[in-house]
C-alpha cells in the first residue's frame, strides 16, 4: 500500500532488548547455519506474492499488448498501439492533469492542517482524548459513509452548507456540479476524511522531540512563536519529507471519493487517472487499453518515488 | 463466441487453480461461493434495475404485486443510473455471475448483444405467456432486434416531449382549441415563447442542458430526425450527417435562446426549477419528469414534441428487459424468469405509466386505468414516432458518446460557436468513436 | 482506500506510558501524566497565558469543524424524511425526532449482511496476512538460504506497486479462478502486503538472538523456536500489524467493488456506495445507513483507542 522504507529502528521495541542489556543485533560471526527451513517459512507468503502480485503484473503487461475486451472473448496482439493511443489521448492527459491538480490542492492543506492539529494536541492541552478522537475518527469511516455525509452537506436548498449560505442571503454554490468548484470540494472532503492519519504521524514525531531543547529555549526566554519556529518546526523536517511523499502518492491514487461523489463529472472536471483506467477498462470494455494506461500510471508512481529517494539521498550526504 | 471459456482462460484457470488447490485454499472455497443463478431448487429470480425515485417506488410496487399474485420469488437490486449501472452489468456478465434479468436501455443493447453477453428471448415461450410482436409498436419492436433475434423486451418508451403550464399558456393566449399548443415550425415555437415571456415577465420556455451529459443531444437528435436527415456510422469509416439539416436544427435552437423565448443559461435542475416555480410556461423535457412537474404545477399539460421540421419524430429511449448470458439455468428457473418479466410488462403498465413512461405493451395503453392518467395519456401518441440513438456499440443512454455530442452542441446552442462548427465538432467526435477499436465486435 | 496514507512513525516514548498493575501505581501514573502535560504546556507554549488561550481557541475551532459533519449526519438521521429535506434548513425538526429512518434501513435487511461480510473478509485478510507475513519476516530476519537477499529486494520493490494498477488483470484472474463474486475473491488478493513483512522483519531483527539459541540448545525445531520464543515476544508488533491490516481491509473500496456483483457478497463500503435505495435519495435513510456503517469501527476505536493509534503509528512505516 505504501512505498517507503526507513531506518529499521521500529517501535514498539522487542521487550527483551530493553531489559537484558544484550546487544540488540545478532553478534557478528554467529550467523545461523544455512538451512532449508527458510523456504518453508517463506512458502505461504511467496505463494500469495506470486499469485496475487507477480502474476497480475506480468499478466497485465501482456494484456496491455493486446486488444483484450471485457465483453468479447476474442483478442489479438496489438503491439504498442495501446500505449501510443493512451499517450496521444487528450482525455488521458486531462485526467492526469486533474490528478496532479488534486494532488497539489489536497496535499498542501492535508500537511498544514494535520501539523497544526498535531502540534496543538502535542502541547498538552487539556482534553487530549477528545481532540484525538475528533481529528482521527473520520479516518476510520468507510469511504461510502464519508461521501454519503458530504453529498448531503453539499446538496442544494436543504444541504447544510448551501442552506446556511441561503440563510445569509448568499447565492448557493454547486459544490459538486460546478466544474470550477467540484475538485476543490473533493479536496475538502479528502482533507476532512484523511487528515487524521497525517495527524498521527506528526503527533508521534513531535512526541519524540527531546524536552531539553525546549528547556534551553525556556532559559533564553523565548516566546510561544519562537519556540515553534526555532525548535519544533526544524525538528519536523524529515517527518515532513516522509509525509509529503506518502501524501503525494496517496493523492495520486485518488479514486474512491471521486467515483462516489461525482463519478468524474461534471464534464470530466474531476476525473482522475485511476477513474480513466476504470472507465476505459470496465465502462468502455477495453481491458487491454486500460492495462496499458495502468502501466503509464505505474511509471508515474515509480518516478515520484525515485525522485523522492534521490532527494532523501542528497539530503543525507 | 459460443464457447464461454476460451483457451486463454482455460489455461489461466488450469495453472492457477492447480496452485490454489495445492495450497489447500480450495478447502475453504465453499464459504465464499456465490448464490448465483444456478441450482435446482426454486431459487429467486434476480433482477437488476437502475430505477430510483418514483420509478423505483413504482417498480418495487409492481414486483410486490407480482410476488403476491404469482408466488414467484423475486430479488430486485437497484444500482446507480447511467454508466455505473452498465459497467457493473457488463462486469457481472463477463464474470459469468449476472442477474437472471436486467433492465437495459434499448439504446445500449447494440453494445451488449454482439459480444455474446446477452441471450436472445425465446419468442415462443413469450407468446405462450401472452406477449408477442403484435403487442408493440413496430418501430420499437424492430429496434429490439439484433441479427434478427429479439434481445430486448421493451417495458416502456420514454420520449423527450414538451410540457406546459395550462394557466400560463391560457393567459398568454397560446393554447389551441384542443387544449394543446399549435406549433409546426421553429418560428412558431419562438413566437409562443415570446408570448409566454410576456406573461411570466422573464422568459417563456425552459430547457436545461448546461453541463448535462445528454439533454442537448436528446433535443437535437429528435429534431434532426424530424428533418428527415440521414446518418451513417460505419465502424472504421467516416461519420456522415446531413450537415445542412443538422446546422439548420442547431441554428433554430440557438435562435430561440435570445433570453426571451428561451434562456441559454439553464442546467438540468435549473430548467426544472424554473418551470416548477411558475417562472416559465413551457419546458422541453423527458416524460420521466412528469411526477415532479405535476406535483409543482397543478394544471400541467403535455404533448409530444411539436413537429417543426416536417416529419413527426420524437427522441426516445426504452427501458427493456434483457437476459444476461448465464453459466447454466434450469428450464424451470428460466420459466420463472420469463413469467416474472412478462408479468411486469403485461400487468405493470398502468402503474409504470404513472411515473411518465409510456407502456410499450400496447394493450396496457388501452386500459381505462391508463387512459385516466393525465397528462400521461395525452402524449402516449409520441410512442408511435420514436427515434432511438443510432444503433452503434458506443452510443446510447449514459455513454460518453451522448456526453461528447451534448458538449459539442451546447456551445452552439449558447451561441459560442457557429452551427456548422458544432456539426463539424460532432462529426469529428463521431469519427474518433468509429476509429476506436470496437471491443464488442 | 484512495488517499489514506499508510505509514507512521514511532509512537510516544515509553516514558509517558502509564505502567504498573496495582491501583496505586495507576493513580500515581495518572498524576505523573498530568504533571508531564502541564510541564509540556509550559515548555512548548511558554509561561504566558496568551499562548495557551490562542492554542485552546484554535484547537476548539478545528475540533468543532471536524465534528460538525458527523454531528449533522447524526441529527439528520433522527429526523423524518420531510423535515430533513425541508427548505429552508431546519435545525430543530418540526415533526420532532424519530428513529424511523433506522427502522426502515434495518428492515430492508442488507446492511447487517454487509457488516457481517466485512467482518468475515477483514478477519480472513488479517489472519492470513499476519500469519504469512510473520513467517516470511522471520525467514528474512533469521534464516539463511539461497536467494534470501534477492527475494527481500523483490519484497521491497513491491512496495512501489500500487494495488490499484492490478485491478484489470486481477479481475480476469478471478474469473479464471472462479473466485469472482465470492468472499474469498474479495479477501485473498488483499493479503499481499510487503510493508507488513518489512515492519515485522525490522522488529525481529532487534530481538536478541541469544534467546532463540537457548531454545535451540534444548532441541527445539526452527518452527518451535519461532512459535514459542519469538511470537510471545512479538505481541506488540502483532497487535499493531493486525489492527492496521484489519482496518485497511475493512475500509478497502476499489477491489471489493470490482470483484463483487451480488449484493449478498458486498462489504459495507461497497454495499453502501453502490446499491441504491429504490425509493429515491432519502436523506434521513442515507444518513441512518451511513451511521450504521460507521458504527463498528468507531466502537472498536473507542474501546481500543490507544492500541489503534499505536498500531497505526507503528505498522505504517517500517520504522522511523
Amino acid at each position: 500500500m505504501t512505498t517507503t522504507t526507513n531506518s529499521p529502528a521500529s517501535t514498539p521495541r522487542p521487550p527483551a532488548a530493553a531489559g537484558t542489556g544484550l546487544a540488540p543485533r545478532r553478534r557478528p560471526g554467529k550467523q545461523p547455519a544455512p538451512s532449508r527451513t527458510g523456504y518453508w517459512f517463506l512458502a505461504p507468503y511467496l505463494f500469495f506474492f506470486a499469485l496475487f502480485l507477480v502474476w497480475p503484473i506480468l499478466y497485465g503487461l501482456w494484456m496491455s499488448l493486446t486488444n483484450r475486451s471485457l465483453v468479447n472473448d476474442e483478442s489479438s496482439f496489438a503491439g504498442l498501439s495501446n500505449y501510443s493511443e493512451a499517450l496521444t489521448d487528450p482525455q488521458m492527459w486531462s485526467s492526469l492533469g486533474n490528478t496532479l491538480f488534486f494532488t497539489v490542492i489536497s496535499s498542501v492543506p492535508l500537511i498544514l492542517v494535520s501539523f497544526a492539529m498535531a502540534y496543538l494536541v502535542y502541547t498538552g492541552l487539556r482534553g487530549q482524548w477528545l481532540w484525538r478522537l475528533t481529528f482521527f475518527a473520520p479516518f476510520l469511516l468507510p469511504v461510502s459513509v464519508v461521501t454519503a455525509i458530504w453529498a448531503f452537506l453539499f446538496t442544494n436548498d436543504f444541504g447544510l452548507i448551501n442552506g446556511l449560505l441561503d440563510r445569509f442571503g448568499i447565492n448557493q454554490v454547486g459544490w459538486l456540479s460546478d466544474d470550477q468548484v467540484a475538485m476543490w470540494s473533493i479536496a475538502l472532503v479528502t482533507l476532512w476524511w484523511t487528515v487524521g492519519f497525517n495527524f498521527l504521524l506528526y503527533l508521534s514525531a513531535l512526541q519524540n522531540i527531546p524536552d531539553h531543547l525546549y528547556e534551553a529555549a525556556q532559559l533564553d526566554g523565548a516566546g510561544t512563536w519562537r519556540r515553534l519556529f526555532s525548535i519544533t518546526l526544524p525538528m519536523m523536517k524529515s517527518t515532513t519529507g516522509l509525509i509529503i511523499l506518502l501524501q503525494a502518492l496517496a493523492s495520486l491514487k485518488v479514486f474512491d471519493q471521486i467515483f462516489l461523489l461525482t463519478a468524474g463529472g461534471p464534464n470530466g472536471a474531476t476525473r482522475s487517472i485511476l477513474q480513466y483506467i476504470y472507465d476505459a477498462g470496465f465502462t468502455g470494455y477495453r481491458l487491454g487499453y486500460a492495462s496499458a494506461t495502468s502501466y503509464i500510471f505505474f511509471a508515474l508512481i515509480v518516478l515520484v518515488s525515485l525522485v523522492q529517494m534521490w532527494f532523501a539521498k542528497r539530503k543525507d550526504s | 463466441m459460443n464457447t464461454r471459456y476460451p483457451d486463454r482462460r482455460q489455461f489461466l484457470r488450469g495453472a492457477l487453480a492447480a496452485a490454489v488447490t495445492a495450497a489447500g485454499v480450495g478447502a475453504v472455497a465453499g464459504c465464499g461461493a456465490s448464490p448465483g443463478g444456478n441450482g435446482g431448487s426454486r431459487t429467486p429470480v434476480t433482477v437488476w434495475d437502475p430505477f430510483q425515485g418514483s420509478d423505483g417506488a413504482n417498480m418495487r410496487g409492481i414486483i410486490a404485486d407480482i410476488r403476491e399474485r404469482t408466488g414467484l420469488s423475486v430479488e430486485p437490486t437497484t444500482l446507480s443510473w447511467g454508466s455505473p449501472y452498465y459497467t457493473k452489468l457488463a462486469m457481472s456478465s463477463a464474470s459469468q455471475q449476472p442477474p437472471d434479468a436486467a433492465i437495459m436501455h434499448l439504446s445500449r443493447m447494440p453494445g451488449y448483444a454482439p459480444g455474446g453477453l446477452l441471450e436472445p428471448w425465446d419468442t415462443d415461450l413469450l407468446a405462450e405467456l401472452g406477449v408477442s410482436e403484435k403487442d408493440f409498436a413496430p418501430a420499437v419492436w424492430e429496434s429490439c432486434k439484433y441479427e434478427d433475434k429479439l434481445y430486448s423486451l421493451p417495458l416502456d418508451t420514454h420520449p423527450f416531449i414538451s410540457f406546459f403550464n395550462r394557466d400560463l399558456a391560457e393567459r398568454a393566449g397560446v393554447l389551441a382549441s384542443d387544449g394543446t399548443m399549435d406549433i409546426s415550425s421553429p418560428e412558431q415555437l419562438h413566437e409562443a415563447g415570446i408570448k409566454l415571456a410576456e406573461v411570466t415577465g422573464g422568459y417563456g420556455i425552459s430547457f436545461g442542458y448546461l453541463m448535462d451529459t445528454a439533454q442537448a443531444w436528446r433535443l437535437f437528435w429528435g429534431l434532426y430526425r424530424q428533418t428527415g436527415g440521414e446518418w451513417s456510422l460505419e465502424p472504421g469509416g467516416k461519420a456522415g450527417l446531413d450537415e445542412d439539416k443538422a446546422a439548420q436544427v442547431i441554428g433554430s435552437v440557438a435562435s430561440w435562446m435570445d433570453g426571451k423565448a428561451l434562456t441559454e443559461s439553464l442546467d438540468y435542475e435549473g430548467g426544472l426549477a424554473a418551470f416548477n416555480g411558475g417562472r416559465v410556461g413551457m419546458i422541453l423535457s423527458g416524460v420521466w419528469e412528469v411526477a415532479g412537474l405535476g406535483a409543482a404545477v397543478p394544471n400541467l399539460g403535455a404533448m409530444p414534441m411539436p413537429t417543426m421540421f416536417g416529419t413527426p419524430a420524437a427522441y426516445a429511449d426504452s427501458h427493456s428487459y434483457v437476459l444476461p448470458r448465464q453459466r447454466s439455468m434450469t428450464a424451470e428457473h428460466r420459466r420463472s424468469v420469463y413469467e416474472f418479466v412478462t408479468s411486469v410488462i403485461r400487468d405493470g403498465g398502468p402503474q409504470w405509466g404513472t411515473a411518465g413512461h409510456i407502456p410499450a405493451y400496447l394493450p396496457a395503453q388501452e386500459t381505462a386505468e391508463y387512459r385516466d392518467l393525465r397528462p400521461q395519456s395525452d402524449y402516449a401518441a409520441a410512442g408511435a414516432n420514436v427515434v432511438f440513438d443510432p444503433p452503434a456499440w458506443f452510443a446510447g443512454a449514459g455513454t460518453d458518446f451522448q456526453n461528447q455530442m451534448s458538449q459539442a452542441l451546447a456551445d452552439a446552442f449558447r451561441g459560442l460557436k457557429k452551427p456548422m462548427d458544432a456539426v463539424g465538432g460532432m462529426l469529428s467526435a463521431m469519427d474518433r468513436f468509429l476509429a476506436a477499436p470496437n471491443p464488442t465486435a | 482506500m484512495a488517499t489514506s496514507t499508510t505509514a507512521a512513525t514511532a509512537p510516544a516514548g515509553s516514558g509517558r506510558e502509564p505502567g504498573g498493575p496495582d491501583v496505586d501505581a495507576r493513580t500515581r501514573a495518572r498524576v505523573q501524566k498530568k504533571r508531564e502535560a502541564e510541564h509540556l504546556r509550559t515548555l512548548t507554549l511558554g509561561p504566558g497565558r496568551k499562548g495557551r488561550a490562542a492554542a485552546y481557541t484554535v484547537v476548539a475551532v478545528l475540533a468543532a469543524l471536524w465534528a460538525l459533519p458527523m454531528a449533522w449526519a447524526v441529527l439528520s438521521s433522527f429526523k423524518s424524511e420531510a423535515d430533513v429535506s425541508a427548505a429552508p434548513l431546519q435545525f430543530w425538526p418540526e415533526g420532532g425526532w424519530t428513529a424511523d429512518a433506522y427502522r426502515s434501513v434495518l428492515a430492508a435487511g442488507d446492511i447487517p449482511l454487509w457488516i457481517w461480510n466485512s467482518v468475515l473478509v477483514s478477519t480472513l485478510v488479517t489472519v492470513i496476512t499476519v500469519t504469512i507475513s510473520a513467517l516470511a519476516a522471520y525467514a528474512f530476519s533469521r534464516q539463511k538460504f539461497r536467494g534470501r537477499r534477492w527475494l527481500f529486494v523483490l519484497t521491497i520493490a513491491a512496495l512501489m506497486v500500487p494495488p490499484q494498477i492490478l485491478i484489470v488483470p486481477l479481475f480476469d484472474q478471478m474469473i479464471a479462478l472462479r473466485l469472482s463474486d465470492t468472499l474469498l475473491g474479495v479477501a485473498l488478493p488483499q493479503v499481499v502486503m510487503p510493508l507488513m513483512v518489512i515492519v515485522m522483519k525490522n522488529f525481529f531483527d532487534q530481538i536478541p538472538v541469544e534467546l532463540e539459541e537457548a531454545a535451540r540448545l534444548d532441541g527445539a525445531s526452527d518452527f518451535r523456536v519461532f512459535y514459542s520464543v519469538v511470537l510471545p515476544l512479538s505481541r506488540s508488533i502483532l497487535t499493531a500489524v493486525s489492527i492496521f491490516v484489519f482496518i485497511s481491509a475493512w475500509n478497502n473500496f476499489l477491489w471489493p467493488f470490482i470483484v463483487t456483483n451480488s449484493p449478498e457478497i458486498m462489504t459495507i463500503p461497497v454495499g453502501l456506495g453502490t446499491v441504491k435505495n429504490a425509493y429515491g435519495v432519502q436523506y434521513a435513510s442515507e444518513m441512518a445507513s451511513a451511521m450504521i456503517g460507521a458504527l463498528p469501527l468507531l466502537i472498536v476505536f473507542m474501546l481500543f483507542q490507544r492500541h489503534i493509534i499505536r498500531g497505526f503509528a507503528t505498522s505504517g512505516m517500517g520504522g522511523q
